[in-house]
């Protein structure tokens, strides 16, 4: 257990918000309505399942194809809260668009400036709360950014259920634009670093000595993003797949579970996250990162045991473990490696891009081997992903943090 | 519009173009000119009010017990035309673990002019849960659909024999 006095901060943290933690906190709120919902949404306006999976489509591969540009734009981008809200602004209007035109163009274009802008928005914030950290705070900071976020995504999801159920689902994505207001009113309470920049957001020159894409054969890149694959492979079906098993099992009762196993998670990583970030820098990136992946093929293994509802929320709290630990040790390495390159968020849409293809990938495959051979085979094959990824970590993915006392 | 209607009358009083093939073999009698002409007469129009007709596709249905349980995502027809299942977005949170499950055409209810409960089904989610989830491209298995419980009729009666009914899915 952390002694006392080093959970002060973030007890301090939550009394006292300030706006860069309102920042993370509405930004993941804002995009929590382009998830599965927008399916939902489509369908109630006599979208064909065709038509929901193109758009949907579109909307994945623009995200992928848009990480690493991205990336190296909010780099060239000197005054990072351009960059964050250019991208708030197009998420709002991709909300509000898609709010109130669910016809093919309008739904296509909302699809695809929110495939674009949601590649920018969490590197650009992770960029902004590096410059406005000490040498030994990133890992702290990094874990409140990923705490209030998860606190925005699960009293959003709750929210909006609650909004699209009584209400309307047209009402959820309007809300959902509405909420850019704030979020940009908190952007410009920020206002500029204290400090200078810092040196992983200071682009260093490629030389021909020294040409960009050698940085890109990084070990510590190559196997963090091997990491970012594996993880998101594992882990994005899940939860679907869950959900779908209990709909099966339970019918309509199973949604107040459903919902409960979606917002559970998010206050795990809302509790630990700081702690994670602390321990990060105290005992360094790979113990930590290792510990909480266990937890995946661990609950993997637990999903085709456990059968009563109350149970799986504990097990569920295990995705908030392993959710933790990637949130934080993700922009925290990308920065490890961006101290002498000076390339944060091109590390950030690098890992975004990995874990954008192992997600695309294991969505397809995951729901195939649930059809064909039932969800608990698909649960095991997910596990044995896990294991590798375990694996991968321990043995590949070198310790990156400077040494104990970098917070 | 107006164009079309005012053309109307100049096309109706065109002459039947003759359809009989001048070297038919077999001694056809010439054919009601109704073929070639039906394809180039203007379209008759037809009113619908919305409370006698509405689309059904998205809209809410809800089970026995007035709940809200999903919707309608698609209509089986067959080839005479008559709609044979309803394919429903079944359950789930917020998109969320939903499965789309095919119902038999008779489970369903339609009221058309109420836009709260457009379309009720007589199963209930605990009937229609376990059933195996519906797939546009089944590799060319049969759909499952589910329907209602075979109803037994008591021995004595003469009540008129329930439409067989496909036993309920198994999963």
């Amino acid at each position: 257990m952390t002694p006392r006095r080093a959970r002060i901060p973030s007890l301090v943290g939550a009394l006292h918000p300030r706006p860069l933690d309102w920042l993370n906190f509405l930004a993941a709120a804002l995009q929590t309505s382009f998830g599965p919902f927008v399916v939902v949404y489509l369908t109630a306006h006599q979208w064909t399942q065709v038509s929901v999976g193109l758009a949907l489509s579109v909307g994945t591969v623009t995200g992928m194809v848009s990480q690493i540009p991205a990336g190296a734009l909010i780099d060239a981008i000197p005054v990072k809260r351009v960059a964050a809200g250019i991208a708030i602004v197009a998420i709002g209007l991709a909300a509000l668009g898609l709010g109130l035109r669910p016809q093919p163009l309008p739904v296509l274009l909302a699809e695809i400036l929110q495939g674009a802008a949601a590649c920018m928005v969490m590197p650009a914030i992770a960029a902004m709360s590096l410059n406005r950290v000490g040498a030994g705070g990133a890992g702290v900071r990094l874990g409140r950014n990923a705490s209030w976020a998860a606190l925005g995504n699960g009293l959003a999801s709750g929210v909006m259920g609650v909004i699209g159920y009584y209400i309307s689902e047209q009402v959820v994505f309007l809300f959902a634009g509405a909420l850019a207001l704030p979020t940009l009113y908190a952007l410009v309470r920020i206002g500029p670093p204290r400090r200078h920049v810092r040196a992983e957001n200071t682009p260093v020159a490629a030389s021909p000595a020294r040409p960009l894409w050698r940085l890109f054969l990084d070990r510590r890149l190559l196997a963090f993003a091997g990491c970012a694959v594996l993880f998101q492979f594992a882990n994005a079906p899940m939860l679907q797949l869950l959900g779908s098993a209990l709909t099966r099992r339970d019918g309509m009762a199973a949604s107040a579970i459903i919902g409960a196993c979606l917002v559970v998670p998010q206050l795990v990583v809302a509790v630990f996250s700081p702690a994670v970030g602390r321990a990060a820098g105290r005992w360094g990136r790979r113990p930590v990162l290792i510990l909480a992946f266990i937890a995946l093929p661990l609950r993997g293994l637990l999903f085709t045991v456990v059968g009563n509802a109350a149970l799986l929320l504990p097990v569920q709290a295990l995705d908030g473990i392993s959710g933790a630990a990637f949130g934080v040790l993700t922009p925290l390495i990308a920065a490890d490696i961006a101290r002498d390159s000076g390339r944060f968020n091109l590390w950030m849409g690098s890992f975004g891009l990995a874990g954008g293809i192992g997600a695309s990938i294991s969505t397809t495959l995951a729901g195939s081997v649930a059809d064909h051979f039932g969800s608990n085979a698909a649960f095991l094959f997910l596990t044995a992903v896990g294991v590798a990824l375990v694996l991968l970590a321990a043995l590949a993915l070198p310790e990156t943090g400077r040494g104990s006392g970098e917070a | 519009m107006i164009g079309y209607a005012l053309a109307g009358p100049a096309f109706a009083q065109a002459p039947p173009v003759p359809a009989a093939k001048p070297a038919a073999a077999t001694p056809a009698p010439a054919k009601p000119p109704e073929k070639a002409p039906a394809a180039t007469q203007p379209g008759q129009f037809k009113h619908l009010a919305a409370s006698e007709a509405a689309g059904i596709l998205g809209r809410p249905v809800r089970g026995p017990k007035g709940d809200i349980i999903g919707r309608i995502a698609n209509v089986l027809v067959d080839q005479a035309g008559h709609p044979r299942a309803a394919v429903i977005d079944f359950g789930g949170f917020m998109g969320v673990g939903s499965r789309k499950i095919a119902v038999e055409w008779p489970a369903l209810h339609f009221a058309p002019g109420n836009s709260d409960v457009p379309v009720t089904l007589d199963l209930s989610s605990d009937q229609i849960k376990a059933a195996p989830e519906y797939n546009d491209d089944n590799g060319g298995k049969p759909a499952t659909v589910v329907a209602k419980p075979h109803e037994t009729a008591p021995a004595a009666s003469v009540a008129t024999k329930p439409e067989p009914a496909k036993p309920p899915a198994t999963p």
